[in-house]
């Protein structure tokens, strides 16, 4: 990430502290550098209390990463959660937790037997935390949900639904709430009926909202542009932009363009210098539209127009 | 154990199938069903049939000519393969007159060389409707008896065959059986693939005369030109906001769309649900992208999705979307008889030992110009 070059004025002291660099060492030059403009050293009455002085986190270098492999090579779908109202992660209250869900599913399967005849169904639910997944030591840990069915013939249960609530590693700390908890990214596979239910349950324990998050394309080709020059593994899957076609066009639904990704790794490199770090947006821009104009000129279609 | 799969091939019907099943179903067609006709919930149905298979001893055929029933009245929820059979050019095609029933033993004959099989062929809208099934070794189970089997299509005197469900391990022994059993030289597998049966036949066998040529096939010439009726498709320019709405360019627009019409033709375009393009191609982006090396293709694949992706196309040209001129691979798709394409550069050094690559074994079809 850019380092942040300038330092607001209540940031100062603790920045002078920290860092060993020439300037600090010096308290004087702040006062040199600070005359003639408006920054004043701040009122005592806007100073933040109780030490929470908002800082930089250090990356945590020993993340776990064992429990990321179960999360890799998979679709989820993401769900953005709103702060979970006295929500624990101690084990008995997980425990209780799983009750309650397992009852709530049971209950709405029998409900929506009647009209739906669906086999989407749960016997027992397993709420759990995910060691590896925090970001920081200081913010609470990833819940995993994981509903299982028992087999009829077997007896084995297998695993119908599952979904990790985690925590978004941000470079600045929120500050908490004793009794919020906040997990705001969802991810989650299984089907939508169980979804549904999981969703309503979460809503209604906890007192939050989820919604389902939406990417623009300019989010989307920002992912691109940074995946694609990250060549992994044997054979690499193929790069997809997915594009939907305007509702004029009847009959057809989606456009999929898929690109090699040594040829896509190359294209990016030819944009972006492999050596620095931070990417820009014309960088970006002109990857996505590269690929569309290489696109237009075999289709005559231009991917980046929407009719109205 | 044949009761369990009668009662799974029935479940999958809908309530109203059932009035079609009893006329269509020999099994069921002599008896008095006026006790099944009555009732109105599915599981009383397949209950009711299954006590009558219970008494009647039901066989192995008739299970496999209801499958078939299924097959041909719900033919879009499988994926048909074409095949072009290559005939034998002497004309000795004696064996093209087959009833149901000679076909049936003289595939039977055929496949029996290489498996343990069960065929059944029914005679559906012209055309004869194949079920295989693969007897395993071992004694068979109910889920045998409904899983292991592939299913053709193949109309009398036309040189084309569609299968489904073929597994690739069998599909060479299979068509080596059917290249016997219907006198031809060699079996092809074209590029071609779909939900819609009636579609790929259209596709294949009415190759020249689709587009705008398809109202001479469908009779819709009209023989008094000078009367002034246009039986182009009305295709007002309506805004989808607001009538007020005026369009500037409406004579360009209207340029456009009587070339899209052209190309296209006024009637219904055969479905195809998924057109792919492997695209082996130089890089063209250079405008957004001049570092990018010139030399070596660009590797990629387009894929069109949609329930009528030729029809979809056509509307995204008469919109607006896709300008005019058209390209040629896109423009031509209905007479191609293809859906899976390959996109190459001319190679300007061969171009004059080439000869023209019109004819249908070419396994590409090439870029018409690089701008």
């Amino acid at each position: 990430m850019p380092q942040n070059s300038g330092v607001t004025p209540n940031v100062a002291n603790t920045v002078r502290q920290q860092c060993s660099g020439s300037i600090a060492s010096n308290p004087r030059s702040f006062a040199k550098q600070r005359r003639y403009t408006p920054y004043r050293k701040t009122p005592a009455s806007r100073l933040l209390k109780d030490g929470a002085r908002i800082s930089r986190i250090p990356d945590d270098d020993e993340a776990d990463n064992t429990y990321l492999k179960d999360l890799v090579n998979k679709t989820w779908r993401v769900y953005h959660v709103s702060a979970l109202y006295k929500f624990s992660s101690q084990p008995t209250s997980l425990k209780f937790y799983s009750k309650l869900l397992a009852t709530y599913i049971k209950a709405e399967t029998v409900a929506g037997q009647a009209v739906e005849t669906t086999q989407e169904a749960a016997d027992s639910a397993v709420i759990s935390t995910i060691p590896g997944l925090a970001g920081h030591s200081t913010s609470s840990e990833a819940i995993s949900i994981v509903l299982n069915q028992q087999k009829k013939r077997s007896g084995a249960s297998e695993s119908k639904f599952t979904a990790v609530l985690c925590e978004v590693a941000t470079a600045k700390q929120v500050r908490k709430h004793k009794s919020f908890t906040e997990l705001p990214v969802m991810l989650v596979k299984g089907p939508v009926a169980l979804t549904r239910h999981v969703h309503s349950w979460l809503e209604r324990q906890f007192d939050c909202h989820i919604s389902p998050v939406t990417f623009s394309p300019v989010d989307l080709g920002w992912m691109v542009a940074i995946y694609a020059g990250y060549l992994k593994g044997k054979s690499p899957r193929p790069v997809e932009l997915l594009y939907k076609v305007p509702s004029e066009a009847k009959g057809l639904q989606r456009i999929i363009f898929d690109i090699d990704p040594k040829d896509c790794k190359a294209l990016w490199d030819s944009i972006h210098a492999r050596e620095d770090d931070s990417f820009t947006e014309e960088e970006v821009a002109s990857f996505i539209r590269s690929l569309e104009c290489h696109f237009y000129h075999h289709f005559a279609i231009d991917l980046s127009v929407s009719l109205q | 154990m044949e009761n369990d799969a009668l009662r799974k091939i029935l479940n999958r019907f809908k309530i109203s199938d059932f009035n079609e099943i009893c006329k269509r179903w020999p099994y069921l067609r002599n008896r008095k069903l006026d006790s099944i006709l009555r009732l109105k919930r599915k599981i009383e149905l397949v209950n009711r049939v299954l006590e009558i298979a219970k008494k009647d001893k039901i066989r192995r055929k008739d299970i496999a000519q209801l499958d078939l029933i299924y097959v041909h009245k719900y033919s879009k929820k499988l994926i048909w393969t074409v095949f072009q059979l290559q005939k034998i050019v002497d004309g000795t095609t004696t064996k093209a007159l087959q009833t149901p029933a000679e076909f049936s033993s003289r595939l039977h004959k055929a496949l029996s060389l290489y498996f343990k099989v069960d065929v059944c062929v029914r005679v559906e809208s012209h055309a004869f409707w194949v079920r295989v099934r693969m007897c395993p070794d071992g004694p068979t189970k109910a889920a045998s008896l409904i899983n292991d089997v592939t299913y053709f299509v193949y109309h009398p005197h036309a040189p084309y065959l569609l299968a489904a469900k073929m597994k690739a391990a069998e599909a060479e022994y299979i068509m080596q059986a059917f290249v016997d059993v219907l006198d031809c030289k060699e079996v092809e597998e074209l590029h071609l693939r779909g939900h819609c049966v009636n579609s790929l036949g259209q596709l294949v066998l009415n190759r020249h005369s689709q587009g705008s040529f398809s109202q001479y096939r469908l009779n819709q010439v009209d023989p008094n030109p000078l009367s002034g009726r246009t039986l182009t498709r009305k295709q007002d320019l309506p805004s989808r906001l607001s009538d007020d709405i005026v369009y500037e360019n409406r004579q360009e627009r209207e340029r456009d769309e009587e070339t899209v019409a052209e190309t296209f033709g006024p009637n219904e375009q055969p479905t195809l649900e998924k057109i792919e393009y492997q695209m082996l191609t130089k890089f063209c982006g250079h405008p957004h992208a001049p570092g990018m090396s010139r030399d070596g293709p660009f590797h990629c694949r387009v894929r069109f999705e949609g329930p009528n992706v030729i029809e979809g196309l056509r509307n995204l040209a008469s919109a607006g979307a896709m300008s005019v001129p058209l390209k040629t691979h896109l423009a031509k798709i209905h007479t191609s008889a293809r859906s899976v394409f390959m996109l190459k550069n001319k190679d300007r050094r061969q171009r004059s030992s080439q000869t023209s690559t019109s004819s249908q074994h070419t396994p590409a079809s090439q870029l018409l110009s690089q701008s």
